[in-house]
């Protein structure tokens, strides 16, 4: 079954997000950027594969075109906005052990960009990463 | 199924002569159930692990692209003011093929719009755009026509296109989607982003989630939008942490434009008028006694007047259980003793016996407690009154406006008043009629049932409270929207990077000369011509009145009103308390004629066979039927009929003033 589970700009799922963009002046300060997880197809359900109803489903970085565009460090993945600020860039994030669809259940995602010293421009090679699986409720 | 069947006789045969006695055997039996077989079903789902990516477009800029102002001008890398548009309709680049102005204009607590227009390279059709999702990006050029420093400045979908048809070129009317995507949030995420205070009764039945989201923004000094990402944002009103300056080198076209507040914008004071109509549940307690010795009725009633009559228990009990509106709580009814008593009278009258059987159904008084209930329609109506005095000592006069809500508990059961078993109920919450009885076995005197909506902690009260601080918090927004509703205007180089709720600094001062404001962005405009590659931004700020008035939050305690059972004053009088009797003897001399109106109490005769009398003598006096009548008091129009209970209270909190100096 195809993951259903988009990235939105609203905790409506009404503003899809392909790509996720973001702009940032590295010489000025990070930008963050507020998203939402979630599918409006109804009575679905997002589980780990491995360990389904136990282990959570994780949202990491991947890159593309490793060497380079962009490392996975330059974002940094929150559930939170506070936990911006704490958790350690390129890392993945637990979204849940279980992920309902349905607007009520979007899981709200915060990146924060941090290009450093990479080159000016646009860059594409980043991409966030979802494996798991899905299935009805 | 089985059937099990039993030995249904054992013995041996009677002979014809053991036939005199017939003899029923039991048959029992009993039906079970045989072998079953029970399916219960497994589901089982088979799904394939996936892995899916989400595709991320980040773009590093120049850190001049979001420099300068405070004088420094406009984005130092695009000096010669070459802009150019990114514009993507669904999956298809369409920058290559602009023509004219691409214009994006974003305002607070409103959809952001955009506008642009292109040829398309090959034959498209028109109505396929409706509905495609657009993202447009402001960007330098660089010398060979390349995307340099490129900002995102508008995503969102076309609403509509409009085709000229000589030249082909398709404009987009485009939006980005506020009420639509607010409509589809649950209320929870408007909830905890916007917070405030929502009650139905003040702004009505919302349509949908964005009608309610801009109820909860009425009563939040808060604006909300979509960033250029499309992510829905709350913006606090003044709260800006790190404010723009700009300066007159800064601007295009001279310098900013000033629009201050209109008379029919500006607002001194805001009267709440919040009513609260509920029933109040009110009982009454009275008492009723009258006792005598029982040689009033032996003696007569002044003692030398010859035997009465009695008074019996009969005459008490249906006196009292056919009062029509009154229950009767309690009943004690006094029995002269049994015996005989010397009279004191002469001859035969010397003695009177009461005998043991007799006693009980003789009477000497009684003394009982009856209560009523009834429901009075009761308003608490609160005049709060919240008054700017800094404004209003700027205009010089009060300027008013009206803002109110009602809020209607639902009625008690209707059964209540007229079932004395029917306990109150309000809110699917019912007591037990013996619970009731408890509560309402008060003997003398006026209360209130304890659960009705009157008190804390009922669902309509509680209903009611919110509402009065929800106009409360309204009335402070529209204070404060009301005096920051000027507007100063300025023309920059385009400024893709700056999004609406920043505080600005508009300096235009020259030689002691000039504007001196401060404000929060409220409405922007981008306009980029994709011919000459010159943009433009207008930014639109609101600013309040002058002064320096900073941010407080006003605490609202709600005035209570009084109620009529709370004053001693409004307690009904001795008269309201108790039933109207007295005694009334017939066959006296004195005795006048008998009027049933006039004549409530215990109505009785003296004995004509104790005084002997001729007929004559009986013809001449006026006789009465002896029986007992009591008379309930009425309940005062002031206890039953509607009452409004006012207060009010006026509470003072200055609004918060920007800096704004024209000199």
């Amino acid at each position: 079954m195809t993951i259903t589970f988009e990235f939105f700009a609203d905790a409506g799922l009404t503003i899809p997000l392909d790509p996720i963009a973001a702009s940032q002046a590295p010489a000025v300060a990070p930008a963050d950027v507020r998203v939402f997880y979630g599918s409006n197809t109804a009575g679905r359900k997002l589980q780990n594969a491995t360990n389904p109803g136990v282990d959570a489903v994780l949202l990491s970085l991947y890159d593309a075109a490793s060497g380079s565009g962009l490392p996975v460090t330059a974002i940094t993945l929150a559930l939170s906005a506070g936990e911006l600020d704490t958790n350690t860039p390129g890392d993945p994030v637990a979204l849940g052990v279980t992920l309902l669809s349905e607007a009520a259940n979007a899981v709200e995602v915060f990146l924060r960009v941090e290009g450093g010293a990479a080159a000016l421009g646009n860059h594409t090679d980043l991409r966030l990463r979802v494996t798991a699986m899905e299935t009805d409720q | 199924m089985i059937l099990n069947t039993g030995p249904l006789n054992a013995g041996p045969l009677n002979t014809p002569a053991e036939q005199a006695e017939v003899r029923d055997y039991a048959l029992s039996i009993t039906l079970v159930s045989g072998e079953e077989t029970r399916d219960y079903p497994l589901s089982i789902t088979l799904a394939a692990e996936e892995t899916r990516d989400y595709p991320l477009s980040i773009t590093l800029l120049d850190g001049a692209a979001v420099g300068g102002l405070d004088g420094a001008g406009g984005w130092p890398a695009a000096p010669d003011g070459q802009w150019q548009a990114t514009v993507w309709v669904g999956a298809v680049d369409r920058s290559a093929e602009l023509m004219g102005a691409i214009s994006v204009k974003r305002a607070v607590n409103a959809a952001t719009t955009a506008e642009f227009a292109f040829l398309p390279a090959a034959p498209l059709a028109p109505m396929a755009l409706v509905g495609q999702p657009v993202r447009i990006a402001f960007s330098q050029r660089g010398p060979a026509g390349e995307v340099i420093n490129a900002q995102p400045v508008f995503r969102g979908v076309v609403d509509q296109p409009r085709v000229d048809l000589p030249s082909g070129v398709i404009q987009c009317l485009c939006t980005d989607q506020l009420q639509e995507a607010l409509a589809n949030t649950p209320r929870a995420w408007v909830d905890a982003e916007v917070g405030g205070r929502y009650a139905e009764e003040v702004s009505g039945v919302p349509e949908d989630t964005w009608q309610y989201c801009l109820a909860r923004l009425a009563s939040v000094p808060a604006s909300v939008a979509l960033d250029v990402l499309g992510t829905p944002r709350v913006i606090p009103w003044r709260t800006d942490p790190a404010p723009i300056r700009v300066t007159r080198a800064d601007f295009l076209d001279g310098g900013p434009t000033l629009q201050l507040p209109s008379r029919s914008e500006l607002r001194t004071r805001i009267v709440c008028n919040v009513e609260y109509r509920y029933q109040a549940l009110r009982n009454r307690g009275i008492s009723s006694r009258w006792v005598r010795d029982a040689r009033f009725f032996i003696n007569g009633s002044d003692g030398s007047n010859g035997p009465l009559h009695w008074l019996t228990t009969d005459m008490i009990e249906g006196a009292f259980n056919s009062l029509s509106s009154w229950e009767l709580v309690s009943l004690r009814i006094e029995h002269p003793q049994a015996g005989t008593v010397d009279t004191g009278l002469p001859g035969s009258l010397g003695s009177y016996t009461i005998s043991p059987e007799v006693a009980p159904t003789l009477a000497t008084g009684w003394t009982a407690h009856l209560r009523d209930r009834w429901h009075q329609t009761r308003t608490e109506k609160l005049a709060l009154t919240v008054v700017a005095p800094n404004v209003e000592a700027l205009l010089g006069q009060p300027v008013s406006e009206e803002i109110g809500a009602s809020v209607t508990a639902p009625d008690p059961d209707v059964a209540w008043h007229g079932d004395r078993k029917v306990a109150p109920r309000f809110g699917g919450v019912t007591s037990t009629p013996g619970e009731a009885d408890t509560m309402l076995a008060a003997p003398v005197g006026d209360t209130v049932v304890e659960f009705a909506p009157m008190f804390d902690g009922d669902t309509a009260r509680d209903q009611f409270e919110n509402a009065v601080l929800t106009v409360l918090d309204q009335a402070r927004v529209k204070l404060w929207a009301a005096s920051r509703s000027g507007r100063v205007s300025v023309r920059l180089p385009c400024r893709p990077d700056i999004w609406l709720g920043r505080r600005v600094e508009v300096d235009d001062v020259v030689d002691g000369k000039g504007l001196h404001t401060t404000g929060d962005l409220v409405g922007i405009t981008h306009t980029l011509d994709a011919d000459s590659g010159e943009a433009v931004t207008e930014w639109e700020l609101a600013v309040g009145l002058p002064g320096a008035t900073g941010y407080s939050v006003p605490a609202w305690t709600i005035p209570a009103v009084a109620y009529p059972e709370d004053d001693p004053a409004a307690a009904p009088d001795i008269t309201k308390l108790g039933t109207s009797h007295t005694y009334f003897v017939g066959g006296l001399p004195s005795s006048p004629p008998f009027n049933e109106d006039t004549m409530i109490g215990v109505v009785t005769n003296v004995d004509t066979g104790a005084l002997f009398l001729s007929e004559e003598e009986k013809a001449g006096r006026n006789w009465y039927p002896v029986q007992l009548t009591v008379r309930t008091p009425e309940i005062d129009a002031a206890d039953r009929d509607p009452l409004d209970l006012p207060a009010a209270a006026e509470y003072t909190w200055d609004v918060p003033a920007d800096t704004l100096e024209i000199l």
